[in-house]
């Protein structure tokens, strides 16, 4: 398996954008623009001094131009490096695409931002990793948080819902205060300390028999695993349904793309016992689609 | 009076502590009590396989009657033993001894075909499975509720109020 490396594929971009011609046009054409700018704005504010602001504005315009170049090769090199570190692997990719929004938390935030799809990692189809931005306003600023989501269909409804998410005093605080408002009961406890320790599993109010059921000892020794395993990745895990959802707050980057790797390793115990769990595979790609927003 | 305040708001803060530090011993307490049950819960699943068991085998195997008899033996002790430390011998004996009579069933190719064996042989490694997960976090629950109480500060309240170290379950489980 000969897997590219990035800085490799980085050097080829630049070399590629250095050679064509449409770039140093462009490069040209922003100098031009700026000097252009820059004459008349020296004409309007300080007569005198117009030469000044026509090169100021020659300077800037061709820098706007040299700078729009540099984040295109880098877009440019994110998506060629992994196309061709998934097609390495046997594996398929899109750099783009709609966030899953079929789980609660997909559907968190004021708005959902998607892309790096990765599928055909495992033999058993229906398994789609990305990179789920979940943006959140705030006046004019957003503050964007990046989630490595893996998500897929079994091939029936395990349970009516079942959230494992990183313990929060301000969220207990809240719920207890308007849990009653909400279909979502507080914290179910399970026997270990270390697990209620990390996280916080809830589920639907007056069904935490079913979650009981499903987090037997063995269960909850995986989850105790992938936190021992990723201890700062914020993990998540969420079954609406036959709709499964696993979520860690870490940022995908083509200089580091061991972290898939790690993700699915630590992960893979889990889907497998999940599948299990309920019968057989997952659903098809297609079916899995399902939950993608449009 | 401004000694006397200090001296009482001294006593409040150290009722709160101890209170604190109590109700949280409380909580690690039963929640070793409950991995406990657990274990126990895991453990009964394990026993109640091996009548199951000696019956689908002894059909094949007719001569394997000293091992049945053995399974027996060890099964009763470890349902007599009660508490983590009296159950941990017993328990490793009898799953060291219900591995091997798996091991010498295999041995039988009839048997080893047979659908009724392949499903008891497969709730016996789920079982296994189960019991070695019941372990892990009632090993975990004791190893927090023993730091708790065995450090400062609760340590030197913890005897006053009751609460004393709790025990692992050391049981060898199939080679685990």
């Amino acid at each position: 398996m000969f897997e590219p490396d990035y800085h490799e594929v980085e050097a080829e971009e630049r070399r590629h954008l250095l050679r064509s011609f449409g770039y140093w046009d462009l490069v040209a054409l922003g100098a031009v623009a700026g000097a252009g700018l820059g004459f008349f704005y020296g004409r309007v504010h300080e007569p005198s001094g117009e030469a000044w602001y026509v090169f100021a504005g020659m300077a800037v315009g061709a820098l706007c131009a040299l700078i729009v170049g540099w984040a295109k090769v880098q877009s440019r090199v994110r998506e060629r490096f992994f196309s061709r570190w998934a097609a390495a692997r046997q594996w398929q990719y899109e750099a783009g695409g709609e966030p899953f929004e079929d789980t609660l938390f997909l559907q968190s935030g004021d708005k959902r931002a998607a892309g790096d799809f990765f599928s055909g990692f495992w033999p058993e189809p229906g398994f789609v990793l990305y990179q789920h931005k979940r943006i959140e306003k705030s006046g004019d600023d957003e503050q964007v948080t990046n989630y490595m989501v893996l998500h897929f269909s079994l091939s029936r409804p395990l349970i009516d819902l079942l959230q494992i998410s990183p313990r929060s005093h301000t969220i207990e605080l809240g719920e207890k205060l308007f849990g009653h408002l909400t279909g979502i009961d507080g914290r179910i406890e399970l026997e270990s300390t270390e697990l209620d320790e990390h996280f916080r599993v809830s589920g639907l109010r007056g069904r935490e028999d079913e979650v009981r059921r499903l987090l037997t000892p063995s269960a909850i020794v995986r989850l105790l695993e992938f936190q021992r395993g990723l201890p700062h990745g914020n993990a998540r895990f969420e079954i609406l349904g036959s709709t499964v959802a696993f979520s860690v707050e870490k940022t995908l980057s083509p200089k580091q793309p061991q972290l898939i790797d790690q993700l699915l390793e630590l992960w893979r115990p889990i889907a497998v016992w999940l599948m299990e769990e309920a019968g057989s595979g997952t659903q098809s790609p297609a079916d899995a689609d399902g939950g993608r927003s449009s | 009076m401004t000694p006397l305040y200090v001296v009482l708001a001294l006593f409040a803060v150290v009722g709160l502590l101890l209170a604190l530090s109590f109700n949280r011993l409380v909580r690690l307490r039963n929640k070793v009590r409950e991995a406990w049950q657990d274990v126990d819960v895991q453990l009964q699943r394990r026993h109640d396989l091996i009548p199951r068991l000696v019956e689908v085998v002894e059909g094949y195997a007719v001569h394997e009657r000293e091992l049945f008899s053995e399974l027996a033996r060890l099964r009763s002790e470890a349902e007599q033993a009660s508490g983590a430390i009296a159950k941990s011998a017993p328990e490793s004996e009898l799953a060291l001894a219900l591995a091997g009579a798996i091991a010498v069933a295999e041995g039988y190719p009839s048997l080893r075909a047979a659908d009724n064996f392949l499903s008891l042989q497969k709730e016996i490694a789920e079982t296994e499975n189960e019991v070695a997960a019941a372990r892990i976090i009632y090993n975990g629950n004791v190893r927090i509720y023993n730091t708790r109480v065995q450090t400062l500060p609760v340590s030197l309240c913890a005897d006053l109020l009751g609460f004393g170290p709790a025990s692992f379950f050391q049981a060898e489980l199939n080679g685990a």
